[in-house]
């Protein structure tokens, strides 16, 4: 029963909201968006509102590369509902589509959420949205209105309602008082809360595929070891401490296997553990270094990065439950480097990192015409992410010898957009699944 | 490995039994209580954690072991002591005072760290006459444990380095043991481009970072 309690205290800490916000910085304009109308929310009472509901959804919608929220002041009117709109006075703006909503308290820290996203032209309406939440959930249903927005005029699943974990460095020039955070925030880099602390690295956060749970490689023993750690209650277990090498965990789609990096046998192999049993089946066997495993979605195949021909190349094996594994096929050829691929949602496309003249940039590589497509330009591109949509793409990079991280759209030529953090260096993103209401 | 397996089983089995225990009525009035003290606990951190510049260790008390290789208390703190990152051991360990000090700044056992070039696993010659020393004092001093820790430049990608700290951490072992000191004595350990000693980016900074630690 102690240990209960110790559990729950420790669950405590663990989701304690610190003060370390990223912030987005959106660059430039996208010039194919929809123009569309998100009217600030209207407040019960004359109260001070405790959320901005529509700047948040208005820097969802920006981040899409889809719309271009307009501004406040080419706003005509304020309106809270949809019977109280003057649509003509709409139809002299740019917007396509006008969102009005309003918030009212309704009890201690209780919010009725009210939304309308109406067609200007038609003046009907598109959708409603009614939701009663605490005030700590007030950013969690804009975000989940952005998603409604999205689904409704995209025609596609919205990433707005999902979270993002990283890696924190603080004192990085300082060797001997360098501090590292894990941490998951919000998809707009908001509602940051610390996950791990350590005096010692952390690597490669993964999410299980429910979001529930976190594995990383944390080195606070002096050397690489693999923990699980579920989020909730902040309790953790380690996976893997073998000797040598822990790294690289990537959660299997079922959720019951993690495959990773392992040098137990010498160098370092691809290997999947049976979350349930402990059993390791091993992947791959050469000498030259293999790791950065990850799952193709359908569960049936991993791809890795391997410098079997000498440089650091992609490679894919097949794998299937009873522990057989297929003969690796190399599959990138352009380059003398690539590496750290993970599959899009949808099987169709890896993104990985890519060297170009001395250069690290994240690239996509359709998987049937094997053709590769450079995404980013900076010197030092690395971690790349998808949005659980597949729409965005998050990486690690670094502006002014600071580690920064930033989004951009798969499909498309936009400039891409930075997520700032408030101090310290930021890398080793990664996007959440979808997260269950 | 079997042991492993029996050791998640059990876990598995009496995380069940937790779970299952939790629908007891006595076990309901106890969770009463422990939410009342997390009350009162999460009074106190919210007054002692004010600032977030300070860093507190990861609390390991709810950390449970599966690879069955490892002490389930294990204790963080107790660990931290042990290293302070600069590469640099203090040479307390020993001092037989066999083919020379540990301790002695003008002897070849000074130098600790043996640098590479770019995306290699070569030792200079430099590097080769100072690990000569080592293999020597080592050869002497069967008893003498030493720690090869193998680190990389910034370039590439963060995994992957992890893996080529490790190799240039294994050809200090492959030279070491080939002039004579037992793999028993050895241990490499890899933290990749994760410790840098300098990150101006600059390639004397870079330099720098490409090294194997020889930590006694």
């Amino acid at each position: 029963m102690f240990q209960q309690i110790f559990l729950l205290i420790l669950a405590f800490l663990f989701i304690m909201p610190s003060t370390y916000a990223l912030e987005i910085e959106i660059k430039g304009g996208y010039q194919s968006a929809t123009p569309i109308a998100i009217v600030p929310f209207s407040w019960g009472e004359g109260q001070q509102s405790p959320v901005d509901i529509a700047k948040i959804i208005r820097a969802d919608l920006s981040r899409s590369g889809l719309f271009s929220p307009l501004k406040l002041n080419e706003l005509p009117e304020r309106p809270a509902y949809g019977d109280s709109i003057d649509f003509a006075r709409w139809k002299s703006t740019a917007a396509e589509q006008l969102g009005v909503g309003a918030i009212k308290p309704v009890g201690k820290n209780k919010y009725e959420v009210t939304f309308q996203l109406l067609d200007i032209f038609s003046g009907q309406k598109v959708f409603s949205y009614r939701n009663t939440v605490d005030g700590k959930n007030l950013r969690r249903i804009a975000h989940q209105i952005s998603d409604n927005i999205y689904e409704k005029l995209v025609q596609e699943r919205g990433a707005f309602d999902t979270l993002i974990a990283y890696v924190v460095v603080n004192n990085n020039r300082d060797q001997k008082n360098r501090t590292y955070i894990l941490a998951i925030a919000d998809s707009d880099g908001f509602a940051e809360k610390v996950i791990l602390k350590s005096k010692k690295p952390i690597m490669s956060p993964a999410w299980s595929p429910n979001g529930k749970r976190l594995a990383y490689v944390s080195f606070e023993k002096n050397r690489s070891v693999i923990y699980i750690q579920e989020l909730k209650t902040g309790k953790r277990q380690v996976i893997a401490k073998f000797k040598g090498i822990n790294s690289g965990p990537r959660w299997s789609p079922d959720g019951k296997r993690i495959a990773m990096t392992l040098s137990k046998d010498g160098n370092s192999e691809i290997y999947i553990m049976h979350l349930a049993s402990g059993v390791l089946q091993r992947i791959t066997n050469h000498y030259g270094i293999d790791t950065e495993a990850a799952w193709a979605p359908n569960g049936q195949s991993l791809v890795f990065t391997s410098d079997r021909g000498g440089k650091p190349q992609i490679y894919q094996v097949a794998v299937n439950k009873s522990g057989r594994a297929g003969h690796p096929k190399r599959i990138t050829h352009e380059g003398n480097y690539n590496s750290r691929a993970s599959f899009s949602p949808d099987g169709k496309e890896l993104i990985l990192v890519h060297r170009n003249n001395g250069n690290y940039r994240v690239a996509k590589l359709d998987m049937n015409s094997r053709q590769l497509k450079v995404l980013t330009r900076s010197k030092l591109d690395e971690s790349p992410s998808f949005a659980p949509n597949g729409k965005l793409v998050l990486y690690a990079t670094e502006l002014h010898g600071r580690g920064i991280l930033e989004a951009v759209i798969v499909d498309g030529s936009h400039s891409p957009q930075r997520l700032r953090v408030l101090s310290g260096d930021v890398r080793e993103p990664a996007w959440s699944p979808y997260r269950s209401q | 490995m079997y042991k492993y397996i029996q050791n998640s089983t059990q876990k598995e089995m009496d995380k069940n039994i937790m779970n299952k225990s939790l629908n007891n009525n006595s076990q309901k009035i106890l969770l009463k209580q422990i939410t009342t003290l997390l009350m009162v606990a999460s009074l106190g951190l919210l007054t002692a954690c004010g600032s977030m510049g300070d860093t507190e260790e990861p609390n390991n008390a709810a950390v449970e072991d599966r690879t069955g290789n490892a002490n389930n208390s294990e204790n963080y703190e107790g660990q931290t002591g042990a290293y302070d990152g600069s590469g640099m051991a203090d040479g307390s360990s020993v001092a037989t005072g066999v083919s020379g000090d540990l301790n002695d700044p003008n002897s070849p056992l000074s130098i600790r760290t043996i640098y590479f070039e770019h995306d290699s696993t070569q030792i200079n010659t430099q590097g080769q006459s100072a690990l000569n020393a080592h293999a020597e004092y080592l050869s002497l001093n069967p008893n003498q444990h030493i720690v090869l820790e193998g680190h990389t430049d910034e370039s590439g990608t963060r995994d992957y380095n992890l893996s080529l700290g490790e190799r240039r951490g294994q050809a200090v072992e492959d030279f070491l043991s080939a002039s004579g000191v037992t793999s028993q004595q050895m241990e490499v350990r890899s933290f990749g481009e994760e410790n840098p000693v300098s990150v101006d980016q600059s390639e004397s900074s870079r330099q720098l970072n490409r090294r194997v630690e020889l930590l006694y």
